[in-house]
């Protein structure tokens, strides 16, 4: 065996293109695959789990009669929707966290920085927890101060949830919303872009979060408000049910 | 009659009882705090006493939180912190830590605040780490004979501790919060180029106070444990070491040292200036995934072990050679480096390749993958956090429109006895809005009202407050807060998960030495503001 290693080296040396074409694909490739598997565990997990959670909420309407069981099933319809962006969306926790640590490895090992990569964690962040909003309200996720509340009535909790989604929650979201709406456009007509000039240029649709996160406060909204209604109403003989889920 | 309703103050201060009370009813946070401050503005609009320009900000508000910088961290130190309780890494460790100090007397509540100060740390839900060692530690303690006191005051204490240990999301949060406050003040200081105040300053600050309360903590134990010896007994020997000295040291090593390394390098690099806490984060929560990997199966784990030593070769290659690649000349030591580097690199990505498939086939007790219900729970944190900070910003815009910003500087201003009197006044605001308000709400709320004001003004004459030495001072005081009988947070949590032979009354007394403790850190913090403020001068430079 006598190949010059050193050589083999040398000659590499003189063919730099070559070089980090082949660096650039290795490093372009384990970013991809890095993120295909989670792609493949999302896609393979998701829609099953989605289906799932559906069908518990759905039973709770078949054990009521005629408009009950309708205005149920519309709560139902609307949770789908946002448990359907919510679960989607808590993946990107899973993407932005591999994605800040390619970002980490590749600058302080390589001393190799790229701006788009940066921005997509602040997209993801933001996405992240504007979209998640929906769903933690269905899942019972935002905070209460319960001081009364632990120790309400059943009866006293629905009317709280009915007035406080009524008065605080959709007024709230029709206000933001109306507000957004400006911003949102103006954003649009200039196809506003990153600050930096290498950034991702989608400030525009970033921008459009907010609208969709009002939208989909004011599904869950109407959710919270029907299946409190359906409570306040409920005939005596009929079983009580889960609520919302904890 | 009119002219005292349309005082700016009058309007001021019914926004903040308006607010509170129905904050009170339990409609969830954040909506009740848009909600009543937006239909305040508009009723107040109506009557001509508020202009609604100031709430049409509030788009912009919600922008500039999506993409604030050091926000990031929040989601990805709670990933990590999730990661490590669903993985039942956190459990394993408050294990082996009651086997480690268990044969000592008072050894069980040792290894509660020493495991309360790591985890929690990393979880930054107040609930989280109480109820998790209520449930695991309480039993235990119980059983061995510990009185029911001690034992509750010491979990409840605990599971605090957290929230002023880095890397806290508190301290993420105030942090951010602080930042924007201290540049405001300079700026009405007339200073245009004031040095900023980061998250990497506060996690410094707040270290050593962090460390001293643990210490106190302890040490208390330690007294009770001499004059009242039969209040915490020792676990008799023979009953721990039901296994053989080798393998017991080499789980003891297992369980202990990971989680520990992990945040120790998390806390060290943010502290030795090497990352930011969103890349510390994101390296913590990587390093957890592969730590909660590698224990679904240790036997197949060779994969994920391999990972991390790539890792530890990645870094080794850092510190001795210039991996730049983007350079005109490398020599050829140089190019076997970076080759090396590659490689490891792909070595790494299997690693954690195999942690994230070993996670998702890690099943709860009902069947599920423990994957998708991390980074749900995780969601759910971090959206529960930041729509209240939507919520507060709502509420700062309509206090600003009234010209509430005016009045608290007034108030301040005019109280007599300067500025240990506005420190106090404040400072015992916050502790009472610590009984009926979550520490994300006090700090969206209270800091960027208060912050500006307090800050400067002069803790000695010609010596301007310390924001640093603020913020853990802060932290501090709502840690006890959440303590104190009867309404502190974590003695509801507590009670929620502890058996009902344990009377309230019990717990109450149990916490409060710890309370006397607490108090004691903020005078001595106030005696010697050096403890907060000497390290980050030391790493960072004053």
């Amino acid at each position: 065996m006598n190949i010059d290693f050193i050589e083999l080296w040398h000659s590499l040396e003189r063919l730099p293109f070559l070089f980090s074409i082949t660096v650039y694909l290795l490093v372009l490739g384990t970013v991809a695959a890095f993120f295909a598997i989670p792609v493949m565990l999302m896609f393979r997990s998701e829609p099953r789990q989605i289906v799932r959670s559906f069908r518990e909420d759905r039973d709770a309407a078949k054990s009521m009669d005629g408009y009950r069981s309708v205005l149920r099933l519309t709560a139902s319809c609307l949770t789908l929707f946002n448990t359907v962006v919510g679960r989607f969306a808590a993946w990107l926790v899973l993407f932005m966290t591999l994605m800040q640590f390619v970002v980490v490895i590749m600058r302080y090992v390589f001393a190799y920085g790229s701006i788009q990569m940066q921005e997509s964690i602040w997209y993801m962040h933001g996405i992240l927890f504007m979209l998640g909003a929906g769903y933690t309200l269905a899942k019972e996720g935002h905070v209460r101060l319960d001081v009364f509340y632990r120790e309400a009535k059943e009866r006293t909790k629905a009317w709280i949830n009915l007035v406080g989604s009524s008065v605080f929650l959709l007024p709230f979201c029709i206000v933001n919303f109306d507000f957004a709406w400006s911003l949102v456009r103006n954003s649009w007509v200039v196809r506003e872009g990153s600050t930096e000039t290498v950034g991702l240029q989608y400030i525009y649709l970033f921008k459009t979060v907010i609208l969709i996160f009002s939208v989909l406060l004011i599904i869950e909204g109407i959710s919270l408000a029907i299946r409190s209604i359906l409570q306040l109403t409920a005939p005596p003989d009929e079983s009580p049910r889960q609520q919302v889920q904890a | 009659m009119i002219e005292f309703f349309v005082t700016p103050e009058f309007l001021c201060a019914a926004l903040f009882i308006t607010v509170i009370i129905f904050l009170l009813f339990g409609f969830p946070v954040a909506f009740s705090l848009a909600g009543a401050s937006m239909l305040f503005a508009y009723i107040a609009a109506a009557f001509g006493l508020f202009d609604l320009a100031f709430i049409s900000a509030l788009p912009q508000r919600i922008f500039s939180i999506m993409r604030n910088e050091v926000l990031v961290a929040v989601p990805l130190f709670v990933f990590m912190g999730v990661t490590l309780e669903k993985s039942k890494i956190a459990e394993e460790l408050l294990d082996n830590m009651g086997k480690l100090f268990g044969s000592i007397r008072g050894g069980l509540g040792y290894s509660v605040c020493i495991v309360g100060a790591l985890l929690a740390a990393s979880t930054g839900i107040v609930g989280a780490t109480v109820v998790t060692m209520g449930l695991l530690s309480l039993p235990t303690m119980l059983r061995r004979g510990y009185n029911p006191s001690l034992a509750c005051g010491s979990i409840c204490a605990s599971g605090t501790l957290g929230q002023v240990i880095p890397p806290s999301i508190v301290l993420v949060l105030l942090g951010d919060q602080l930042s924007t406050a201290f540049q405001q003040a300079q700026f009405s200081m007339g200073n245009f180029s004031p040095d900023a105040v980061s998250v990497n300053d506060l996690f410094a600050g707040a270290l050593i106070p962090g460390l001293v309360l643990v210490g106190m903590y302890i040490i208390y134990q330690i007294i009770i444990a001499i004059i009242r010896p039969d209040s915490c007994p020792a676990i008799p020997r023979d009953e721990v070491t039901t296994i053989d000295g080798i393998s017991m040291l080499r789980t003891m090593v297992s369980t202990l040292f990971a989680p520990l390394a992990l945040i120790v390098a998390v806390l060290g690099s943010i502290l030795a200036g090497l990352a930011s806490p969103t890349e510390s984060a994101a390296m913590g929560g990587t390093g957890a995934l592969m730590m909660a990997g590698y224990r679904v199966d240790p036997r197949r784990g060779r994969l994920i072990v391999i990972g991390g030593i790539c890792l530890a070769i990645m870094l080794l290659t850092t510190l001795l050679f210039d991996l730049r690649m983007q350079r005109e000349t490398l020599t050829t030591l140089e190019w076997v480096a970076i080759f090396v580097a590659l490689v490891c690199a792909v070595g790494l990505v299997l690693g954690i390749f195999t942690a994230i498939m070993r996670v998702y086939s890690m099943r709860d007790d009902q069947g599920e993958s423990i994957l998708p219900q991390i980074m749900l729970q995780t969601m759910i944190v971090s959206a529960m956090v930041f729509v209240i900070l939507i919520g507060a910003s709502m509420f700062s815009l309509v206090f600003r429109g009234l010209s509430g910003d005016e009045v608290v500087e007034a108030v301040l201003h005019n109280l007599p006895g300067g500025t240990l009197t506005v420190l106090l006044l404040i400072m015992l605001v916050m502790f009472l809005l610590g009984f009926i308000l979550d520490f994300l709400e006090i700090i969206f709320i209270v800091v960027p009202i208060v912050g500006p004001v307090l800050l400067q003004m002069e803790v000695a004459p010609g010596v301007p407050m310390s924001p640093v030495w603020l913020g853990v001072m802060m932290a501090v005081n709502l840690q006890t807060s959440f303590l104190t009988p009867p309404f502190g947070f974590s003695l509801f949590y507590l009670r929620g998960v502890a058996p009902s032979t344990i009377q309230t009354m019990q717990i109450y007394k149990g916490v409060i030495p710890f309370v006397v403790i607490q108090l004691l850190m903020l005078v001595v913090l106030w005696f010697f503001p050096a403890l907060a403020t000497w390290l980050p001068n030391a790493i960072y430079g004053p």
